[in-house]
């Protein structure tokens, strides 16, 4: 088995891009990174001085501290460098000064980088006002001129080599417990983390096991750049006389030549530049070698870009070759002739795509990520960059071949032929400027400052953002009204065709509706062409009037919306339409375990008389022993506190009550920022409720202490989002799966045979054949259903599921939800599902809790709801998820 | 504002707290204390103890260290900084003469290496991985290890020694000229030190920030609408200088320690070498007073980062509520 | 474009470096007509009075003061001092009263008189505020001890001391800078007098003071011994020793007050000249003679032998200085044994050591009759790079005779520390390293101040090293009360003594070499014990008889230096090199 080097990379730099996500189209992996060569230079450089240093004697033929010459000799054959005041031979000095200089450097950066991560570990684990006193000190040390602290302390604690080390390194710790600190809060979010804390493991664990491999890459980097500080110090140090004189070093070489006036004599040439340059040549050996570290551990820095697009072979010069006419189809905005787009030699992004919109025509392009559509975008804006290249086609727009134009001219083309809503617009407009002046700026392309200032004031409005909002920054907006400020963006320069790439991707299913119903409206009203790009078959087949499904670069279907959608003919249609489940037509027989729904759930008067609000309870008829969880008015406030500063507080979650039997589903519905995951987690304890009560089997956690809650969680488990993030992929899957055993205490012949039969319980049989592998050497199915074994493995009383599917493609949801299922009917475990769709709630749960704004608003046996629902906001979420608007 | 406004100044003036009583505390951790400095027995002679008290005494180092914290104390609220041991004059006094050359040397270095940093940085980002970038990125690291004090000393041997263009003794000529041809032509050379010991970080820092901006989608969305090159650069590097103003904070330690060492090679009359005298002296109130000065910089810096950040970042200022 | 500038920079660093050494020309020195000149002093001393010094700016600082201030007697350096404030000092018969006279027309630099009444009153007041300038003071209540003065008219004191005090003219006479009365009657704390300027009667008078950084000095008209030859004196502060002689170098100072380190002395360029004179410096290691082992003279003795002292000088100060003598006082001193010298044997060493009972451990260092191992460490101020590095050399001279040192390189306050001044308490340390001057080599009760027994109150030996010898002492108790031809063999038995139990071993007398670039000024006199930065080389009594001999300057060897320039400039291209240019085509703007 080869250790999976790249894997390790991979995960260790914690590269935060989502499995198939689009890459940003500057980056490229083609091309060294701009680290490698400095790196090479500066390992070099650190190579030859550690070894001189190592064979000092053999390379120096004298002792350093003996007089083996007549003082102040000029460099000779003897001497290669001369000697000094008293006749010690220069050369053997600048040898054997290599060992203390770098032995000081790296021994104090290592001092330095170890309290540095103690104190980052502890104040990002721990965060609250235990963080805020560490940083204000680090704060503190940093801003205090490092080089007086040293002075003053080796003045104080005397010049011994030991001394010498620790002072450097308690002057110099405050720079990477900074630096480390913010990557601790960041791991610490990472799916594989909050798992383990959510099963009980110890902060110990946690840290050695999931925080520390994580933070390795960059606490090189740190040591590194500590150690390059380190010999600036000492030498500077001995320079100022407050080193050891009698220490063989670069800086009290220095010293003694400073004081003996070398530089006035000819002797500044053998006895001030060597030492000089020795440090100079250590000190960017370590920066070079430093910064090499640091893009290794952020490739983000590294990939080389050029801002020049990539042309097409022989496009940009072959223009000149021929005007042949290109006859045009009438009436057609776009016309794209078997496009194809090679990223590295072999690979086609886009292979031989054909495809026409009309004026004031809406066609939908749907494809699975990866499946080259945005490509497809980008090069139909000549966005492209190196490596990827158009290698043939054109791309006809209003009778231009784009492919043909001069990069200026293209340039010209964008924004005002063609524009594009990018993918995830959330963050396409720049924080630093407020809406109305980006939009403005767009618009003064074809007219000047005052007539775009009109014309973006107008085009918001279309797009329905109150006037009064125009002035506000982008971070002052939500999510879908900043999507709506780029379509006006886009439509500044009145462009005949408009591309939207995965416009409604990461809105809820609310905001999506009105952002579609805003794209046909201007259709109809400015009678601009469409191409409307998602992986979402029926969101786009609502408001296409032409369907494309792309599959692996290539168009495999294309027709009318009606065609497309009731008779697919190609496979891949068929597989995506069913991924999709609809909200009518026969429900999935239910398995016969269950009791029946229950009733509505009755309450003391006191609680009823609350408005709306309905409690997820069950009926207290039942016994209480019976109820696996019970949730009573838990409310949970975040507020943001440092040791001064308490921010405005913000209701996660308010006045929840909700219970779930064994055996029992009970689905957590709502939009993102509900309070869904809050929920999950103070079930969990991560979260402490401010008010209410929370019971699992009859025992009170509320106010459990932290060492006895974790023995509690044991008994529960979370699922979470992101099969690749939510594994270490420095374990193996046995090791994976058998964590909860590990924590639980087993002993590791316990914990093999109920590894197996877990694995095979979730159809990764035989087990033996997945047990040593790593989480990159599955296929996306096994990677999905390892958490799934770990779920299962410690048979926990209540598992919670947040938002287990909603990243999976369609066929691999539905495996994991019969799984989930098959757990709560065989093994009788208890569910709470958190999901933001409505259909997936209602193919697996037993009953629904809808949450609107950290409130429980209405909760029903799940039949029930879907067929009358009672609260407003419910039947606005039924009508979304099934498109009719 | 005002309640945000009274929590900084709050924690400013804890931070002072702090620092006022660091300063007291520090410099008395030194084995030896001022007056053995100031009456060497060579020199000086012997002192019966009595005339050692009386010599402590004038100085108030007799005292038990509360009392003599209590006027320590005392005197910083009547903006007294006490009297220097070594000097036997105020404090306020020396540090009033030797802040104007360190404010002109530290101020001069951070702006001129912010600027170049910033420039050299920016300009690096644009060409990320190419051949400029690297010979770049390696030119400045190559400058940025020289140690300060090597490079003050070629700059002496090669401008003073070889050529006489500036005075090696940055001290004032007695005859009180002050004219900005003196001031200047003693500036160069400690200054220009300074200025490329200070280039490094902040290259760095801007190079790395402009390089993260580029990839973000407001800059895709920038050339998408069609905007020339230009304009794109404003808006990344709009967002870019936000690190960079933290990281100026943070390296004004360093350039003070820096600048200690540069004016003790270049024998510059700054606050740098004061401390310097003052901790082989130990002459207590000249390093409380220094101290304090420092901090009190520091935390200005400090503060006028905070009053320059939500300018740079919208995203921190505490306008109007979250989102609709 | 910036990338090629930082590449220039580099390149043209290096063309200007390698464009050889030539001594630029120093700037516009006004020839002849000597109406300014500039000293570099090695460090500040406050507003220059007697009692706010900071002996910062020594070996100069008793030399400034003697530019503003005079003492009844000019130069304790000889046996019989020139009369200065005073005409004439005629003792008592048993030596205990001393009547004084001045000199006629004395005034202060403002004007007012100089009377009798202002030497009564320096007297009393040196011996009240003893603390605060006991550099002076200690010759006023200490050795010999002053008891009162009376005034007997305008121009006559009378001075009674409680012992005999046969060498007044020496000390206090050549030596106490006499202070005005109205100026310092109605002052209580004298060292926190930093504001004004200081009112003396020498030479020169303090016009401007840069805190720190510069002191400038108008030359005094009604100078009685006539009026100074240079109109005014810029002192210039300069603490780093190469920033002042590469400030000589390039003209901005004419003379510097310290002594040319030998290595520059042949380094320095043709316009500047070398005076040489004897300065009565010395460097030695004294032991702690209170704290066993270091009590037995024996082993002190055996070190003593150890050590030789011309390979000392010979490589450290290049051999411009004098190998240190056994009986410590320097040799040019009035008071020196004739026969002096310094016995380097190591064999006698260690026959000495192994009578003494210190035989060889296992790990070749000789161990105490007690067993543990023959290790001391030797206190030296870190900013004393030339007296570290013979330590280091000591260090393996006494290696050979299995005796264990090590040099522990302190900073000043902290060396300081670990040498209590309190009389009873014995201090930690093994031995230190210090410098000493005129005052301890020249003095007529020289070893009595620094090497009586400590306790009785009388003299410095507590501080010092705690030696005590009943005939010892009581020698220095005869000496101190005889007139000098009685005490010169007193003095003599006292060396004989000293020699032979080495409480402490002078390493070596470094020469005094003083640069100064003539155009500049060339009335600089040499001053016995005092060098060229004296009163007297700005007196027109003096000046006539013109410079110093001078050292000719040897050129440096050319040759070599080429050699070297070109191996820093290859040293670099590599690095530029290995930056080298990349393929990828260079970006063009869109």
């Amino acid at each position: 088995m080869r250790f999976p080097v790249d894997a390790i990379k991979k995960w260790v730099l914690g590269s935060g891009t989502r499995a198939g996500a689009p890459r940003k189209p500057s980056a490229s992996r083609a091309g060294g990174s701009a680290g490698r060569t400095p790196g090479l230079v500066g390992g070099a450089f650190l190579a030859v001085l550690g070894l001189v240093a190592l064979f000092a004697p053999v390379v120096a033929r004298h002792d350093p501290q003996a007089t083996t010459g007549r003082p102040y000799e000029a460099p000779s054959i003897s001497h290669l460098l001369g000697t000094n005041d008293v006749g010690q031979d220069l050369f053997a000095q600048l040898i054997y000064g290599a060992r203390v200089s770098l032995a000081i450097g790296l021994l104090s950066a290592l001092v330095a980088v170890f309290i540095g991560l103690a104190v980052a570990l502890v104040a990002g684990y721990y965060r609250g006002r235990v963080e805020a006193v560490l940083m204000r000190i680090v704060d503190l040390t940093l801003a205090f001129p490092f080089l007086v602290l040293a002075i003053v302390l080796a003045a104080f604690f005397g010049r011994g080599m030991l001394t010498m080390v620790v002072v450097i390194g308690a002057v110099m710790w405050a720079r990477p417990a900074r630096v480390l600190r913010s990557q601790v809060i960041k791991i610490r979010e990472f799916q594989h983390v909050v798992s383990a804390r959510a099963m009980g493991a110890s902060p110990l664990r946690v840290i050695g096991r999931h925080l520390l491999p994580r933070l390795s890459a960059l606490t090189a980097a740190q040591f590194v750049r500590a150690a390059n500080v380190a010999v600036l110090i000492e030498a500077s140090l001995s320079f100022l006389g407050l080193g050891d004189p009698n220490r063989v070093s670069w800086g009290t070489m220095l010293y003694f030549a400073n004081t003996n006036s070398a530089f006035l004599t000819d002797a500044w040439l053998w006895w001030i530049l060597p030492p000089g340059l020795a440090l100079t040549v250590a000190i960017v050996g370590l920066a070079f070698l430093g910064y090499a570290v640091e893009e290794w551990a952020d490739p983000r820095l590294a990939r080389p870009a050029t801002w020049r697009t990539a042309r097409r072979q022989g496009g940009a010069r072959g223009a000149g070759r021929h005007t042949k006419t290109i006859e045009r189809t009438p009436g057609a905005v776009l016309e794209v002739r078997d496009l194809t787009v090679q990223y590295e030699e072999s690979v086609r992004a886009v292979d031989g795509v054909n495809l026409t919109v009309g004026r004031g025509q809406i066609v939908g392009l749907v494809g699975e990520s990866g499946s080259g559509k945005s490509t497809l975008a980008m090069a139909l804006l000549g966005l492209l960059y190196p490596p990827a290249r158009v290698v043939e086609g054109e791309t006809i727009l209003d009778g231009r071949d784009l492919q043909t134009l001069r990069r200026a001219e293209l340039a010209r083309m964008r924004g005002r032929e063609v524009s594009l809503i990018p993918q995830a617009a959330m963050n396409a407009l720049n924080p630093a400027y407020t809406v109305h002046r980006q939009v403005a700026e767009a618009a003064a392309l074809t007219r000047d400052e005052d007539a775009a200032a009109v014309r973006a004031g107008e085009l918001l409005e279309l797009v329905g953002i109150p006037r009064e909002r125009h002035g506000a920054y982008p971070h002052e907006f939500s999510g879908g009204m900043r999507q709506r400020a780029i379509i006006a963006m886009a439509l500044a320069n009145e462009p005949s065709l408009l591309v939207a790439d995965e416009p409604t991707t990461g809105l809820d299913v609310v905001t999506q509706a009105r952002i579609l119903r805003l794209l046909v409206d201007l259709r109809d009203r400015l009678g601009v062409a469409i191409l409307l790009i998602s992986h979402d078959l029926p969101l786009v087949a609502r408001v296409a009037d032409d369907l494309l499904v792309m599959y692996e670069g290539r168009i495999v279907e294309s027709g009318s919306r009606k065609e497309v959608v009731d008779n697919p003919t190609h496979p891949y249609t068929r597989a995506l339409r069913r991924a999709f489940p609809g909200l009518h037509g026969p429900r999935q027989p239910l398995s016969s375990t269950t009791d029946g729904p229950s009733d509505l759930p009755n309450h003391p008067p006191a609680v009823r008389s609350r408005s709306a609000q309905q409690d997820g309870l069950h009926p207290s008829k039942n016994p209480r022993s019976r109820v696996i969880l019970e949730l009573h008015h838990v409310s949970n406030v975040f507020q943001r506190q440092t040791l001064l500063r308490r921010d405005p507080p913000v209701v996660a979650i308010d006045d929840v009550s909700l219970s779930v039997m064994p055996g029992e589903i009970l689905a957590l519905v709502g939009e993102s920022g509900a309070g869904k995951s809050t929920v999950g987690r103070t079930i969990l304890g991560l979260r402490r409720p401010d008010t209410g009560r929370i019971l699992f089997e009859g025992q009170d956690l509320t106010d459990l202490s932290e060492p006895a809650l974790r023995k509690v969680r044991r008994r529960m488990h979370l699922i979470l989002q992101d099969p690749y993030e939510s594994l270490h992929p420095g374990m193996r899957v046995r090791a994976l799966v058998a964590e909860p055993l590990a924590i639980a205490g087993l002993s590791a012949g316990e914990r093999g045979p109920r590894v197996v039969s877990a694995l095979e319980e979730v159809g990764l049989a035989p087990a033996s054949r997945f047990m040593d592998r790593f989480p990159h050497e599955l296929s996306g199915g096994q990677r999905q259903r390892v958490p799934v074994a770990r779920a299962l493995v410690g048979r926990p009383r209540l598992v919670v599921a947040d938002e287990p599917t909603s990243m999976l493609d369609a066929p691999l949801r539905a495996s994991v939800l019969e799984l989930i299922m098959g757990m709560r009917d065989r093994l009788g475990m208890a569910f709470v599902f958190i999901t933001h769709d409505l259909a997936t709630a209602r193919r697996v749960s037993d009953r629904i809790a809808v949450m609107y704004r950290g409130r429980i608003i209405e909760c029903e046996e799940t039949e029930r709801l879907i067929e009358h629902p009672r609260h407003e906001y419910t039947k606005t979420l039924l009508r979304a998820s099934e498109g009719v608007l | 504002m005002t309640a945000h406004a009274a929590r900084t100044l709050l924690q400013y003036g804890l931070v002072l707290l702090v620092a006022v009583v660091l300063n007291f505390a520090l410099p008395r951790l030194a084995p030896g204390n001022p007056v053995d400095y100031l009456l060497p027995p060579e020199q000086a002679g012997s002192l019966t103890p009595e005339q050692r008290e009386r010599v402590l005494s004038q100085y108030g180092l007799d005292e038990p260290v509360s009392v003599q914290f209590r006027e320590y104390l005392a005197g910083l609220v009547r903006g007294d900084l006490l009297y220097s041991i070594r000097y036997g004059r105020p404090v306020g006094e020396l540090l009033v003469e030797r802040v104007g050359w360190s404010a002109l040397l530290i101020g001069g270095g951070a702006v001129l290496s912010t600027v170049i940093g910033t420039l050299l940085g920016f300009w690096s980002a644009w060409r990320r991985g190419r051949a400029g970038d690297v010979r770049t990125l390696s030119a400045v690291m190559l400058i940025d290890s020289m140690p300060p004090f090597f490079v003050g000393m070629l700059l002496i041997l090669l401008f003073s020694v070889q050529l006489g263009l500036f005075p090696i003794i940055s001290a004032m000529p007695a005859i009180g000229d002050v004219s900005p041809v003196e001031v200047g032509k003693r500036l160069v050379l400690p200054l220009a030190t300074l200025t490329l010991a200070g280039i490094g970080p902040v290259y760095l820092v801007a190079r790395s920030a402009l390089i993260s901006e580029l990839q973000e989608d407001y800059v895709l969305m920038a050339r998408a609408k069609g905007l020339i090159l230009r304009q794109v650069r404003r808006h990344a590097q709009r967002n870019a200088l936000l690190p960079v103003s933290t990281v100026l904070l943070t390296s004004l330690g360093a350039l003070v320690g820096g600048a200690a060492v540069v004016e003790t090679v270049f024998s510059y009359p700054g606050i740098g070498r004061l401390i310097y005298e003052g901790v082989l002296a130990r002459d207590y109130p000249v390093l409380q007073g220094a101290f304090l000065l420092l901090t009190i910089g520091v935390l200005a810096a400090n503060f006028v980062n905070d009053l320059l950040y939500p300018l740079l970042d919208p995203r921190v200022r505490h306008s109007r509520s979250a989102s609709a | 474009m910036l990338r090629r500038a930082t590449l220039i920079f580099a390149v043209c660093l290096i063309v200007l470096v390698a464009g050889g050494m030539h001594t630029s020309a120093p700037d516009d020195v006004s020839a002849q007509e000597p109406e300014r000149v500039r000293v570099a002093i090695p460090g500040f001393e406050n507003n220059m009075t007697p009692f706010t010094l900071t002996f910062a700016a020594l070996p100069n600082t008793h030399d400034l003061i003697m530019l503003v201030y005079d003492s009844l007697f000019w130069s304790q350096v000889k046996e019989n001092p020139e009369p200065w404030l005073a005409e004439e000092a005629t003792p008592s018969e048993d030596r205990r009263v001393w009547t004084v006279t001045l000199r006629e027309g004395l005034t202060w630099h403002d004007g007012e008189p100089l009377t009798a009444e202002d030497v009564k009153f320096s007297f009393e007041y040196y011996e009240r505020f003893a603390g605060a300038s006991g550099r002076y003071a200690h010759h006023v209540f200490d050795v010999p001890p002053f008891e009162r003065a009376e005034v007997v008219d305008e121009r006559t004191v009378r001075l009674y001391y409680d012992q005999p005090a046969p060498t007044f003219e020496i000390l206090p006479g050549a030596d106490l800078p006499i202070i005005p009365k109205h100026v310092w009657e109605n002052v209580e704390e004298p060292s926190m007098a930093t504001e004004d300027l200081p009112v003396g009667s020498g030479p020169y008078e303090v016009v401007e003071i840069v805190s720190d950084q510069s002191y400038r000095l108008q030359a005094n008209e009604a100078y009685f011994k006539g009026r100074p030859t240079v109109d005014e004196l810029e002192l210039r502060v300069v603490s780093d020793p190469s920033a002042a002689f590469s400030a000589l170098r390039t003209g901005e100072v004419d003379m510097v007050g310290r002594n040319v380190p030998p290595d520059l002395v042949d380094q320095l360029p043709g316009d500047v000249e070398v005076a040489e004179e004897t300065k009565f410096e010395s460097t030695q290691m004294l032991f702690n003679a209170r704290k066993p082992p270091f009590d037995d003279p024996r082993l002190r003795k055996a070190i003593s032998l150890a050590i030789d002292s011309q390979a000392l000088v010979d490589t450290v100060l290049l051999g411009r200085g004098r190998p240190g003598l056994d009986s410590f006082i320097h040799p040019d001193s009035p008071w020196t044994l004739p026969e002096a010298g310094h016995e380097y044997d190591p064999e006698r060493a260690r026959e000495l050591l192994d009578e003494a009972g210190y035989s060889m451990g296992p790990d070749g260092v000789r161990q105490t009759p007690e067993g543990d191992n023959l290790e001391f460490s030797v206190l030296v101020s870190s900013f004393e790079p030339q007296t570290i590095r013979a330590v280091q050399l000591v260090a393996r001279q006494v290696d050979e005779i299995g005796v264990s040192l090590t040099p522990e390189t302190l900073d000043p306050a902290t060396l300081r520390q670990r040498r209590p001044t309190d009389p009873d308490q014995v201090p930690e340390y093994d031995a230190y390293m210090s410098g000493l001057e005129a005052h301890a080599h020249v003095d007529p009760d020289g070893l009595y101040y620094f090497f009586h027994s400590p306790g009785g109150g009388k003299g410095f030996g507590h501080t010092m090293t705690g030696y005590g010898n009943q005939e010892f002492d009581a020698l220095a108790e005869e000496a101190a009360v005889s007139d000098i031809p009685e005490r010169k063999p007193l003095l003599h038995e006292m060396q004989r003594i000293f020699a032979e139990e080495a409480p402490a071993i002078v390493f070596y007398y470094p020469d005094g070499q003083f640069a100064y670039r003539p155009e500049a000024y060339d009335g600089w006199v040499t001053d016995f014990g005092h060098g060229i930065f004296t009163k007297r080389s700005f007196l027109p009594e003096y000046v006539q008889t013109g410079g110093a001999s001078t050292v000719e300057e040897s050129s440096a060897n050319r040759g070599l230096l080429v050699t070297g320039i070109v191996g820093a400039v290859a040293l670099l291209v590599i690095v530029a090199v290995v930056v080298r240019r990349r393929k990828t085509s260079e970006d063009t703007e869109e």
